[in-house]
């Protein structure tokens, strides 16, 4: 049976061939001259912190939703605590490295980073930097405390401490402002909330930093109690259980579509006018969440504030 | 009279032979010549002078620090596997449709691709992390594919053997469970949604060593057993019955072919996501370009389908650089209309 010889032979040539391939150019791998302080951010919330504790400078690269966030324009930096005012100025200079499920590598490699900044959840991003010998720090912030927890965190690792302490310091001061302001609200005094994402009925469940931040600003996230993170709901539910305030994210529907759905000129919200919009960098994980709290105490309690 | 005169079979075959060596050596130098020049391409602007420096080691070492490891260990093996799994892809599907003897037939028609993208999912939302270097996203993906496909089987096989139909229909069946399974992980995926989302489209940006390490035995040994069946898959051409009167057993024959293409499908599908259309596509260009002769058919779908998906990835990863277009749309974009193309300029029907 020569054909079968040949076909093993081939075979065994063909992983002994593939194998010597890798192995050498694996050996040959040399790690990257690491730069001092040569930062990459491929999480638009570390990029914030970042720009926050003026550390904005040792930023070379960003991903596409950092930049996204930049485009909203100077009006939604407006107030934010710390260094955050240059970052719509200054982010659309840095390189874009795509995003983390398609990032490009290339890039990152070519910026020659000290480290890169990433979101726990981006495994493929984290493990792919990391195989190039790249430090990787991974986030995963959660509620307010943790973006607190997060900016001294990054201060510490770029050589910021006190930068930091003062933004948080910042935020902690208007936090106070707004729940010592609402300390004589009463349960019955707290409007219901709906809050919409990007179509209808998709809104945010508990565990969220959004229905944290309508909690603390006074209100009740209507589906404050359902079983997921990020709920969809049907119409006639949200009709039903009628909203005293609609908020809808910036890139989601228009306020005009969302009082003409049907049934929904029952609703509170749509009856006293009381639909807005807020601008999505406001309801993340970023020292901005502190302008998201101020507009949602204005819109929940307008007495107090 | 002129037909009545015995035919030089010598010289016919000789012919033949000829004709294959030398449509081989230039598809093979086509390859060569894609990988040295797909390498050149790129976000990052490396001169090619420097490219081939760094390739072949060639002092003195004047470029910038960054720029071996952006060639030796993103774009090279980023190539590498680009290749693999086109032509593991083509291989494939071109196996599937002889088994079939369909040409709807591709390699993700036992539900592969459904299978896998669950598996993938299930590991990005739960978040599993690495096992040893390589992801487990692969890892997940792989076994999965290879779950669906024994679920398929299992379910198809009645007493001694298994009818087409049945396999084919059960296929479909599972892919669709697998599917909505893939939705409901999606709808409760959160801020991950948009990494299963690359993750189905398809897309090589995360290649490394490691990943060609794993694909590349899988890929080799199965491509070239199934080389080593061309005939018994001609055999097969003419119809199950006639293939047994033959000598064929047509019975294990087909189990071996599935597990071999379903085998190579998961390998490549696990590493880089569903990249459609290709194993579908190849193998018919081919059928027309050089024959349904599979010893012809199987090696040019395998050389073309490494070549094809080269230059396809070379497009996904600078059209619109920074950011990366999932190659399983260019793919489609660019392999329909040449594809129809060909069809409609066919002279006669490809048979089965």
């Amino acid at each position: 049976m020569a054909r079968t010889k040949i076909l093993y032979g081939l075979i065994i040539s063909a992983i002994f061939c593939g194998s010597m391939v890798g192995i050498i150019l694996m050996t040959e791998f040399n790690t990257i001259n690491s730069g001092k302080n040569r930062i990459i951010s491929i999480a638009a919330a570390c990029t914030e912190i970042l720009y926050a504790i003026e550390a904005g400078d040792k930023v070379v690269g960003v991903d596409q939703y950092s930049i996204n966030y930049a485009l909203a324009g100077d009006a939604a930096f407006q107030g934010a605590p710390g260094g955050l005012g240059e970052y719509p100025n200054e982010i659309p200079n840095k390189t874009n490295v795509g995003t983390t499920s398609a990032l490009n590598l290339e890039l990152v490699v070519s910026l020659n980073p000290s480290l890169v900044f990433s979101w726990d959840w981006a495994t493929s991003a984290n493990t792919a930097i990391e195989n190039l010998g790249i430090d990787v720090f991974k986030i995963n912030p959660q509620s307010i405390i943790d973006v607190l927890d997060l900016t001294t965190t990054i201060g510490d690792l770029v050589g910021e401490p006190s930068e930091a302490a003062a933004v948080n310091q910042e935020i902690q001061e208007r936090i106070n402002n707004i729940t010592s302001a609402l300390e004589n609200i009463t349960e019955g005094e707290e409007p219901l909330v709906y809050y919409e994402l990007a179509s209808l009925g998709k809104t945010v469940g508990p565990g969220t930093i959004t229905d944290e931040m309508i909690a603390v600003a006074g209100g009740i996230n209507l589906a404050g109690n359902e079983s997921l993170r990020y709920p969809t709901l049907s119409s006639e539910y949200i009709v039903a259980r009628n909203p005293d305030i609609i908020i809808i994210v910036s890139y989601g529907v228009s306020i005009d579509e969302v009082k003409n759905r049907a049934g929904w000129d029952n609703i509170t919200a749509v009856k006293n006018d009381e639909v807005y919009k807020i601008e999505s960098g406001w309801v993340t994980a970023s020292p901005r969440l502190i302008l998201g709290l101020e507009q949602f105490s204005d819109w929940f309690h307008p007495s107090v504030f | 009279m002129n037909y009545l005169k015995p035919l030089d079979i010598e010289k016919i075959y000789g012919e033949k032979r000829r004709k294959r060596i030398l449509i081989f050596t230039i598809l093979l130098f086509g390859l060569f010549l894609s990988i040295i020049l797909a390498l050149m391409i790129g976000p990052v602007n490396i001169p090619p002078g420097t490219v081939l420096q760094i390739l072949f080691n060639i002092a003195p070492e004047t470029w910038p620090p960054g720029y071996q490891a952006i060639i030796l260990d993103i774009r090279l093996p980023r190539i590498i596997l680009g290749a693999l799994v086109g032509a593991a892809l083509a291989v494939a599907g071109a196996a599937m449709q002889a088994i079939f003897r369909n040409p709807m037939a591709s390699p993700y028609i036992l539900g592969i691709s459904s299978g896998s993208a669950f598996g993938a999912s299930l590991a990005f939302v739960i978040g599993i992390n690495l096992l040893v270097g390589i992801s487990a996203v692969t890892i997940m993906a792989f076994l999965f594919a290879l779950i669906t496909v024994y679920i398929v089987y299992a379910i198809a096989r009645k007493g001694g053997g298994t009818s087409i139909e049945t396999l084919l229909l059960t296929g479909i069946a599972i892919s669709s469970l697998f599917s909505a399974l893939v939705s409901l992980l999606m709808y409760i995926a959160g801020e991950k949604l948009s990494t299963i989302w690359f993750w189905l489209m398809g897309g090589l940006w995360a290649s490394d060593w490691n990943k060609v390490l794993f694909t590349f035995p899988i890929v080799i040994i199965g491509i070239f057993i199934l080389f080593f069946y061309s005939r018994q898959m001609n055999l097969l051409l003419m119809g199950e019955e006639t293939a047994l009167n033959l000598g064929l057993e047509v019975e294990k024959f087909k189990i071996l072919i599935l597990i071999l293409a379903s085998l190579i499908t998961a390998a490549a599908v696990s590493v880089c996501g569903i990249i459609g259309f290709l194993g579908l596509i190849i193998p018919h260009m081919m059928r027309i370009i050089v024959g349904a002769e599979h010893r012809n058919l199987l090696p040019a779908s395998c050389l073309v389908g490494a070549i094809f998906l080269i230059w396809v990835d070379s497009l996904a990863r600078t059209i619109i650089s920074p950011v990366e277009v999932p190659v399983g749309i260019i793919t489609a974009l660019l392999g329909v209309p040449f594809f129809l193309y060909l069809l409609r300029k066919r002279k006669k029907i490809i048979g089965w």
